[in-house]
């Protein structure tokens, strides 16, 4: 070979490497992480530490031409320094392996902008979807896909019945979103999840459509940011309907320019309503989207046609399917009696579940999902400069809301399933006006935080899961058992009001600040966030009893034993779990907060169940013992309950009033405080014993 | 040099360093926390690399692991002494691991300190860069994988049933948490049965200990069930093993369970 050749040669692979220089960084990356992975030692080798260096030979693959994306380099260092310290907390092995798959995010984003780039953008996450556990609703909605072509055969564990039931023979959930599943059934599990993918997919095409349909500035990009935004992707390819609802919703607003648009809408809101009743809201908001567009004259003759076309609807049902999708379920009067009672009677619980979906440590997005606060502040531009867009999304996603949190104020954001599933059809209108403030770099901030946390839900699925308990699953694995930051979080169901309305007002500041692109918001923001890490490293003063971790407790059990929430959504009060102490051998030893003065006052909430001699608690430390014997009655029955039923409110836990006892006592040299029940044990009745709720050092 | 720092900046060091002595006293932890915040806040040209040193120090205040938060301060000033583009930041951010060594927290960081020294006074970000992975490989081949000086210790959540205790859930312990507890009051003197499976290693030889009152019992790789005669509480599981490249060693405690003498 001459010289001119192998010169030919060295300036063809210079310009291969620097032409492809971001795909043969991912496959590095990948390779390096792999390495790493096995030479720290880290965990799960052959699950995370295989599937995450996978996603980045998959993106390393799917790249195409193009440098480098400015942001992986930084990651992966970042990830190399962590995962170097992964030995030294669990915390921070989470952190290493998250930052590990944050890296390849950038990549998919500038793949999203190239041909076929949502596709492309969307192939890497798929192995990521085989770490999250089958389980939840989807053996129950594979078990229907499953009847339609081989009844009984149990592949998914034939789970059949279910809580909220209405009866044996006919579950909750509807038959459609199974029957669309039909053609992955021969592939198993993974034949059920990919037509989820599936219908993820086409969904996201469709919105990008739609986008660039409006002008709206780079719609492929925000297009797949709207996948990666949702905290963990949601249910991204799992075995629920609210990605198969998004994808009607979305064909339904993409018709609108269609001359036969009228009849795609009305066709796609009997739909929605057949995959899942809840999703009526959406039907709803795009019937009256469509009143809205239509011309003054036609307004009347529409109005009229859709209230005959529901009521044919609803007649068809009651006549040809024996009233399966809508009678027996909602056609009666206990029904009617939810929709009427909960905005009226109580009001303040469907207020709570509205703020909820902002702040609520378990299901809020404003923890899961920051940039939803620049989503709210893109509002306006997006009336502004899209009002269509606004109109044929948000009406939808506005009535869609409203339905969840009216019907379901207790229990709208359906834990333990993956926290933002319900909100999804929300995330079109959001994802908009998300893309109408991209150019601030506050905004860049927040996506960039809320992609970082979606990274920490793929990696660890099962920190998506909350049971309704007070506490997240993933500030308890970052925060650790000691932590008293869940004392300054807002969570609806252990309700401390200024708590919640302040972080209600600094949300609404956050929105309000960026709204007007005000300079200081960083600062203005960025201090109560800063005083609340100060203050959550402090020793603790108050537990909630259910939250006390073993090493402080003898025995003691939890009540309800179940963690799911089904087991506690009828409660009439306070929903929290209590800590049962009912056996003379249960015990709660409490360390003595440090800098306490002479006299340490503790204070104990608790209920206390009588079946047979009253109950007591003892407090003891060192030389002091103080002791009370007192029995709970039954809570006043609220107004609404006596609605539905006449029943008296039954002698359970749930339902007894609550003591507060006070101790105090000088602490000198012990610092340990033991809290035991008295007068306990297996030869009185059933539920006998002292339920703890909350115990507090002043 | 002093008077090119910016007064706005000097209030804000100040403010949050006393909020935090104030509301977490004065120890190792917020020291070193203070010295990374005033690295951040001095830099000139922020960058993203210091916002990453950012996001460690926030999250090292909200982790209730000591240890935890030790660590992220640490990687924070890696990134800072790394990344930032003048001097006296740097220096900060040196400082600041300094405190976190002397603390004692962790342990295999001091090849990495060392070479820190040379690499805050390199001018060339990617000189910094190759000298703080130098010291990291020399901490690996010297020290072996930094980790915590105190154990983390778990303990097992137990439940009481009947005549018995027991331990129904899966728990692990793993290099970040090599050790286990199960806790039984009143219980002392009874039989129980740990069913263990360990693994994760290319040899076979001990993976760890069960140690109750004076009695030791020997965990080798594979799935074992141990049958413990007059336990004594508290029954301590540990993985004795260290760190070695390509070893993944894990002991899983899959169930335990006492039972009475007359079983």
């Amino acid at each position: 070979m001459d010289s001119g050749s192998l010169d030919g040669v060295t300036i063809r692979i210079k310009s291969l490497l620097d032409e492809r220089s971001g795909a043969l960084f991912h496959i590095a990356a990948a390779i390096t992480i792999f390495a790493i992975w096995r030479i720290f030692g880290m965990p799960a080798p052959g699950s995370l530490g295989r599937i995450i260096p996978l996603s980045w030979f998959i993106t390393g693959l799917i790249f195409g031409k193009g440098r480098i994306s400015k942001l992986s380099p930084l990651l992966l260092t970042v990830f190399l320094v962590l995962s170097l310290l992964w030995a030294v907390s669990p915390s921070v092995e989470v952190l290493a392996v998250s930052f590990g798959l944050l890296g390849v995010f950038p990549g998919l984003l500038d793949a999203s902008r190239k041909q076929a780039g949502i596709l492309r953008a969307m192939i890497p996450l798929i192995p990521l979807i085989f770490l999250v556990p089958f389980g939840g609703d989807e053996p129950h909605y594979a078990t229907i896909t499953e009847d339609f072509i081989s009844p009984g055969s149990g592949e998914f564990g034939n789970m059949r019945h279910q809580l909220g039931d209405p009866s044996e023979n006919i579950p909750h959930h509807q038959k459609l979103f199974p029957a669309l599943m039909i053609p992955g059934y021969p592939f198993s599990i993974a034949g059920v999840r990919l037509m989820n993918l599936l219908f993820a997919l086409i969904s996201i095409l469709i919105l990008s459509g739609i986008y660039r349909k409006s002008g709206l500035y780079d719609w492929k990009y925000i297009s797949v940011l709207g996948i990666l935004l949702l905290p963990g992707s949601s249910i991204l390819g799992l075995v629920f309907p609210g990605w198969a609802a998004l994808l009607f919703f979305l064909l339904g607003v993409r018709m609108v320019d269609s001359r036969r648009r009228t009849l795609w809408i009305v066709c796609i809101s009997f739909i929605l309503v057949l995959i899942k009743i809840r999703f009526v809201g959406i039907s709803a908001g795009l019937l009256i989207a469509l009143i809205i567009s239509t011309e003054r004259k036609k307004k009347i003759i529409y109005s009229t046609a859709m209230a005959g076309i529901v009521i044919l609807g609803l007649l068809a049902d009651l006549i040809l399917l024996d009233g399966r999708v809508f009678w027996v379920r909602y056609g009666n009067i206990e029904f009617l009696k939810i929709v009427i009672i909960q905005p009226v009677f109580r009001f303040p619980e469907v207020l709570l579940a509205a703020g909820s979906s902002l702040v609520d440590i378990e299901s809020g997005l404003i923890w899961k999902a920051p940039w939803i606060i620049a989503g709210l502040a893109g509002l306006p531009v997006l009336r502004r400069k899209h009002p269509d867009l606004l109109l044929w999304l948000g009406l939808p996603a506005i009535f869609y809301f409203f339905v969840l949190i009216i019907w379901s104020p207790n229990a709208w954001a359906g834990m333990p399933a993956p926290s933002g599933r319900m909100l999804l059809p929300l995330m079109p209108v959001f994802i908009a006006s998300l893309g109408c403030m991209l150019k601030d770099r506050k905004v860049r901030i927040l996506i960039w935080l809320s992609l970082g946390i979606s990274a920490v839900y793929f990696a660890y699925p099962v920190l998506r899961f909350n049971h309704a308990d007070g506490t997240d699953t993933l500030v308890s694995l970052i925060g650790g058992q000691y932590t008293s930051v869940t004392e300054w979080i807002p969570s609806a169901l252990r309700l401390n009001l200024p708590i919640f309305s302040g972080w209600l007002v600094l949300t609404g500041l956050s929105v309000w600040l960026l709204i007007k692109r005000n300079r200081y918001s960083t600062f203005i923001i960025g201090i109560p966030l800063l005083l609340l890490a100060f203050v959550s490293g402090q020793s603790r003063l108050a537990w909630e009893a259910e939250d006390i971790p073993t090493e402080y407790r003898s025995y003691c059990s939890m009540y309800p034993e179940n963690i799911d929430i089904g087991n506690r959504s009828h409660w009439n009060f306070s929903r929290e779990r209590m800590l049962v102490m009912s056996n003379s051998e249960d015990a709660v030893i409490l360390p003595v907060p440090e800098n306490h003065d002479d006299t340490v006052r503790v204070s104990i909430a608790f209920r206390s169940l009588q079946s047979g001699s009253i109950p007591g608690i003892e407090l003891s430390c060192g030389d002091f013992r103080d002791s009370i014997y007192v029995s709970s009655g039954i809570m006043e029955r609220p107004e609404w309950v006596g609605y539905f039923r006449n029943r008296e409110l039954g002698h359970v836990p749930e339902n007894l009033e609550e003591i507060l006892v006070q101790f105090s006592f000088v602490a000198d040299t012990i610092d340990i405080i033991r809290i035991s029940p008295l007068s306990v044990g297996d030869e009185y009745g059933e539920g006998h014993g002292i339920y703890l709720d909350r115990i507090e050092f002043r | 040099m002093m008077s090119a720092i910016r007064s706005d900046r000097l209030l804000l060091i100040g403010l949050a360093s006393a909020a935090l002595f104030l509301l977490r006293g004065i120890s190792g932890f917020t020291v070193s926390w203070a010295l990374l915040f005033t690295g951040i806040s001095l830099i000139e040209k922020q960058n993203r690399i210091t916002f990453i040193s950012l996001i460690t120090a926030g999250i090292s205040l909200i982790t209730g692991d000591a240890n935890a938060g030790t660590a992220l301060i640490l990687a924070g000033s890696v990134f800072g002494i790394a990344g930032s583009d003048s001097l006296l930041p740097r220096v900060a951010f040196f400082a600041s691991f300094s405190v976190i060594l002397f603390e004692g927290s962790l342990t295999g960081i001091l090849p990495l300190f060392i070479v820190s020294f040379p690499a805050l006074l390199l001018k060339r970000e990617r000189w910094r860069y190759s000298a703080i992975a130098g010291g990291i490989i020399a901490g690996l081949l010297i020290c072996g994988l930094p980790g915590a000086s105190a154990y983390r210790i778990l303990v097992h959540d137990e439940v009481h049933a009947e005549n018995a205790v027991i331990w129904p859930d899966p728990i692990s312990a793993n290099l970040n948490h090599p050790v286990v507890l199960l806790e039984a009051e009143n219980m002392d003197k009874t039989d129980m049965f740990i069913e263990i499976s360990a693994g994760g290693m290319r040899d076979s030889t001990l993976m760890g200990v069960i140690e109750t009152g004076g009695q030791t019992h020997q965990i080798l790789p594979g799935s074992n069930l141990f049958r413990i005669r007059e336990t004594t509480f508290p029954v301590v599981i540990t993985l004795t093993r260290k760190w070695q490249p390509f070893n993944h060693p894990v002991i899983w405690i899959q169930e335990a369970w006492t039972v009475s003498q007359s079983e």
